[in-house]
């Protein structure tokens, strides 16, 4: 007897779409069939994924069997280290966003509140920051807890169309039925799509519809789910050929209107440019709304990344959320064809990370750019409590860690009015010194790494010697 | 600054130990207000592993502390009746099993006993190291196992918690801080800012502090009877409002695990110590009368007693607010959690923490207090739930209380907790609070919550693949376990026993 089949059909050609297609091969049983419905234009709302990934994307992408060596060698991925911030908001910031790993504690206290004691810049004591900014990369070691580098994280820098190709290739390996046609209608009973019909007249039926069509959201804005919009903006990317791998960060720069961006490729500069849309869209531009669906779970379709969303891509989040989207699917894939519980509880995931990633976004303009982004509670919560005395107010599994938040604060020149004073336990002149001492190591450290062109070409070299 | 404790049992003293240790530098002076005139509740004398944090913290030595304190280490909580009348289940300190990058060990275990491999591959306990050598009265320290598996649990311990409120008051004391023997008569509050300006003792002393901490148990002296800070009543899902506690001799085997066995209209513990067991009733009145409770107490001592039932009287819920103008309530003073889980000593030590880590800096204390508040009532939420999910997950109907139960609307938050499980089990997870994914495993699959599927990505591992895994981790534990010490034996070899007999009591 032939066991029926969960048929999960996914429909775009996407960054989301390339990426979920590949994870749903690689973790799902044989019980599950995978439908890839993948029309020939691809979505021009991929460029709002951004260019940088957090440090997350290793882990994901070794679980799709993505290894480091074909995204280099295949693709013009390169390492990044984080995003320098160059004249963002009226004070014209700049600092170095970079990943790193909970901070050295002395004494149990928060390393940023000494910070704070010693009216010290909190980069100067983050490798990675330090790296960054000198241009240079190597991987942290596992084998040296001692060395400082250990405590660095890396994320990479890449093109989603690109990557969009290499899961492609992945996909087309295994057993997944992919569908080269657009979709023409959707029917809709009873609050769920009964059915797909493609250019090519076939008609697809699914257990679970997988709308990855991008910002169009072709499926799931059949099923009339409500839709908060934040702000209207557009956006436009280039690419700009280089002599030399650039640096090991990608660069954002604040305009009164808007951001730009350098991202540094392999071969290439990746330019993105976003500007907020307040009447015609400029030339070479696309428009684009900011905003999100109060459910990416209705009915049985449920939607991925821009066709539930979208967040602007001046920090990592559209990546991370996006593969937050994809481990929450995974978790709750359908086991049968009543999907109330998973999806009320994919919902209520997907709000949170929605929720806590724009908090990240709008403490990152608050008091730099009025865009309109209101105060809610939870991001008062946060900005006082910083402001108050350095603690680092947290809600459950955030998008965005407390790494993150610390470097941010610092890095728009937010300042506890005090510090934690049990840091006062630790003698004012000792830790002076030990700052010094740290600082200079890490500097040394950074100096003595080679810049990152050089060990992507080193890397590569070894790793073509190796096939 | 300061301080002035008001509360001289557990709570009181853990908190003057922690902010004379810690925070010695943001305070100018700490007296902790106490009469021996007042009997302490001596809230659950067993605890969860973070109270190892707190006295590592402390730079108390182990087997000093156990000794002073008669305590006995603690795998986890056997729970007898629960699921159903017959059956028992451990709820230990760790995970199952090692969890592959597909899903986590027990969704492949619930695999294995779909496919009827139970025979071969046991039960989910076999696969937890607390859980194996809990069960034959074994101990040895994590870091003594050989693998990540038998180095994969926690510890806590059970002690008599006046005895480590003596403890920690000698400690508190040559750190400086000042002990006053007295009961309040009256709080004078100042009318514009609403603080607390001073305490008023029966000898006509006055005790004056810029911040106060209220551990004065139940009465809430100064959050409720002078802050009027109201009380969130939770006991529509946690009804049980009495329990009366009794010690008894020793009998049998010293066991490294708390027992908390399930009655008709509530529930009994059973806490081994050196040198007694302590035993309660915890019990709704609606459904049984004191004496009833009692009697049912008594009838189920593993020895004789060696004090007359002590009555206790509460209400299951939390205050409204933790922290009100200049006043901290820690311990009994701040809400009432049954001790099912023993998580009364870990709110105190969470209270502790957050108030050390938000200690005032000046006299503007609202935003400390609206942090602290946040962190505080999430995790008297979240223990709330878990400790009503024991009464709800499982087969009873055979008394009143228990049809109560059936047919009760669960908070929302739990409610989906379950449906989750149950379908797929799937655990919710969240990152604050006390128990973690493996307890709510734990206590569901204990209970006969048997999900109707498991995880399908555990499908893409090959059944004789994942027998064998499990076979291989499950000897593991098993041979580790077979090699350990006795429980008593691990204790008298590190110097911890106390070497005391059962002395009568009250």
């Amino acid at each position: 007897m032939e066991i029926q089949k969960t048929r999960l059909v996914v429909v775009g050609n996407s960054f989301a779409a390339s990426q979920c297609v590949v994870a749903l091969l690689n973790e799902l049983p044989s019980s599950f069939e995978i439908v890839w419905v993948r029309p020939t234009g691809k979505a021009k709302s991929d460029e709002m994924y951004g260019s940088i990934t957090s440090p997350e994307a290793y882990k994901f992408n070794i679980n799709v069997n993505c290894t480091e060596p074909d995204l280099l060698l295949k693709t013009g991925t390169s390492f990044s280290f984080g995003t320098g911030f160059v004249e963002w908001g009226q004070q014209k910031h700049q600092w170095m966003q970079c990943f790193h790993l909970p901070f050295h504690a002395e004494a149990g206290v928060y390393f940023h509140h000494f910070m704070t004691r010693h009216n010290a810049n909190l980069s100067d004591y983050l490798i990675s920051a330090q790296a960054a900014k000198l241009g240079r990369f190597a991987h942290p070691p596992s084998d040296n807890p001692n060395s400082a580098l250990s405590r660095a994280e890396y994320g990479y820098h890449f093109d989603p169309l690109e990557w969009s190709e290499l899961f492609y290739g992945y996909a087309t390996r295994q057993d997944v039925n992919i569908i080269e046609s657009a979709v023409t209608s959707v029917q809709v009973v009873d609050g769920n799509i009964a059915s797909i019909l493609l250019n090519n007249e076939t008609k697809i039926t699914a257990d679970l519809f997988i709308d990855c069509s991008g910002s169009k959201s072709y499926l799931l804005s059949e099923l009339n789910g409500k839709r908060y919009v934040q702000r209207q903006v557009q956006a436009t990317s280039t690419r700009q050929a280089v002599a030399q791998t650039g640096p090991s960060y990608r660069q954002v720069r604040g305009r009164a209107d808007g951001w730009e961006s350098i991202t540094p490729l392999q071969n290439c500069n990746l330019h993105f440019s976003q500007k907020a849309l307040n009447g015609d869209v400029h030339k070479g531009y696309r428009p684009y709304s900011l905003g999100h669906n109060e459910k990416a779970w209705i009915g049985n379709c449920v939607g991925i990344g821009h066709s539930a969303y979208m967040l602007e891509p001046v920090t990592h989040g559209p990546y991370t959320l996006l593969m937050k989207d994809i481990e929450r699917l995974l978790e709750l894939v359908p086991l049968g064809r009543v999907l109330e519980v998973e999806s009320k509880e994919y919902n209520r995931r997907y709000l949170n990370d929605i929720e806590h990633g724009l908090l990240f976004h709008k403490a990152l303009y608050h008091d730099q750019y009025d865009v309109g982004y209101s105060v809610c509670e939870k991001l008062a919560r946060k900005l006082t409590q910083f402001n108050h005395r350095g603690i680092v107010a947290s809600f459950d599994l955030e998008p965005f860690n407390a790494q993150d938040w610390t470097i941010l604060h610092a890095g728009v020149a937010r300042t506890p009015n005090n510090y934690d004073q049990l840091a006062d336990q630790v003698s004012e002149k000792d830790m002076a010194a030990k700052l010094t001492t740290m600082k200079k190591g890490i500097v040394h450290l950074a100096k003595q790494m080679p810049p990152h062109h050089l060990y992507i070409t080193k890397l590569k070299q070894h790793l073509r010697g190796l096939q | 600054m300061r301080v002035c404790i008001l509360g001289g049992g557990t709570a009181g003293w853990m908190t003057a130990v922690a902010i004379s240790k810690k925070i010695k530098n943001c305070y100018k002076s700490v007296v902790l207000v106490g009469s021996e005139a007042i009997g302490t509740v001596g809230v659950g004398e067993a605890t969860l592993p973070h109270i190892r944090f707190f006295n590592d913290n402390l730079d108390i030595q182990e087997s000093a502390f156990m000794r002073a304190t008669e305590a006995t280490f603690k795998l986890g909580i056997e729970f007898c009746d629960w699921g159903k009348v017959g059956q028992s289940y451990i709820h230990p300190f760790g995970d199952f099993g090692k969890a592959s990058p597909k899903a986590p060990f027990y969704q492949q275990w619930l695999k294995l006993s779909n496919y009827g491999a139970n025979d071969s591959c046991g039960g989910l306990g076999e696969y937890a190291y607390g859980i194996t050598s809990a069960s034959r009265n074994r101990f040895q320290l994590p870091s003594d196992g050989k693998s990540d598996l038998q180095k994969a649990f926690g510890y806590a311990y059970q002690f008599d918690s006046s005895l480590y409120a003596k403890f920690l008051r000698d400690l508190s004391v040559k750190n400086g801080v000042q002990r006053i023997e007295g009961k309040v008569v009256t709080t004078d509050t100042d009318e514009k800012s609403g603080n607390v300006n001073s305490i008023t003792l029966e000898s006509g002393q006055c005790v004056e502090a810029d911040l106060f901490i209220d551990c004065s148990g139940f009465r809430g002296v100064l959050i409720e009877q002078a802050l009027q800070s109201g009380y969130q009543d939770w006991s529509r899902w946690l009804p049980c409002n009495r329990a009366v506690a009794v010690p008894c001799e020793n009998r049998g085997e010293l066991n490294p695990f708390t027992r908390a066995t399930a009655r008709k209209a509530g529930w009994q513990w059973r806490i081994p110590l050196q040198h007694r067991t302590g035993n309660g009733h915890v019990y709704w009145n609606e459904f049984i009368s004191d004496d009833e409770a009692i009697s049912q107490l008594m009838d189920n001592l593993d020895g004789p007693a060696l004090a007359e039932p002590k009555q206790l009287f509460f209400k299951t819920g939390r205050r409204n607010h933790f922290w009100k103008n200049n006043v901290v309530a820690i311990g009994l003073s701040a809400g009432f959690l049954e001790p099912l889980e023993s998580t009364s000593i870990h709110l105190i030590q969470e209270g502790i923490t957050n108030l050390i880590e938000l200690f005032p800096v000046d006299g503007n204390t609202e935003l400390d207090a609206q942090e602290y508040n946040q962190r505080m009532s999430l995790q008297y939420e979240r223990v709330r739930d878990f400790l009503l999910l024991h009464y709800v997950a499982n087969e009873r109907d055979d008394s009143d209380m228990w049809r109560y139960f059936r047919s009760m609307t669960l908070p929302d938050s739990l409610q989906e907790k379950m449906d989750l499980w149950l379908r797929r089990g799937y655990i919710q997870k969240y990152e604050f609070g006390a128990f973690l994914p493996a307890s709510w495993v734990a206590v569901m699959l204990g209970q006969n919550m048997i999900p109707s599927n498991y995880d399908p990505r555990v499908d893409k591992m090959n059944i004789d693949e994942l027998t064998a895994h499990a076979v291989h981790m499950r000897n593991d534990i098993a041979m580790s376990v077979n090699a350990a010490k006795s429980h008593k034996e691990f204790i008298d070899s590190i110097g911890a026993a106390s070497h005391s007999k059962p002395l009568r009591v009250g």
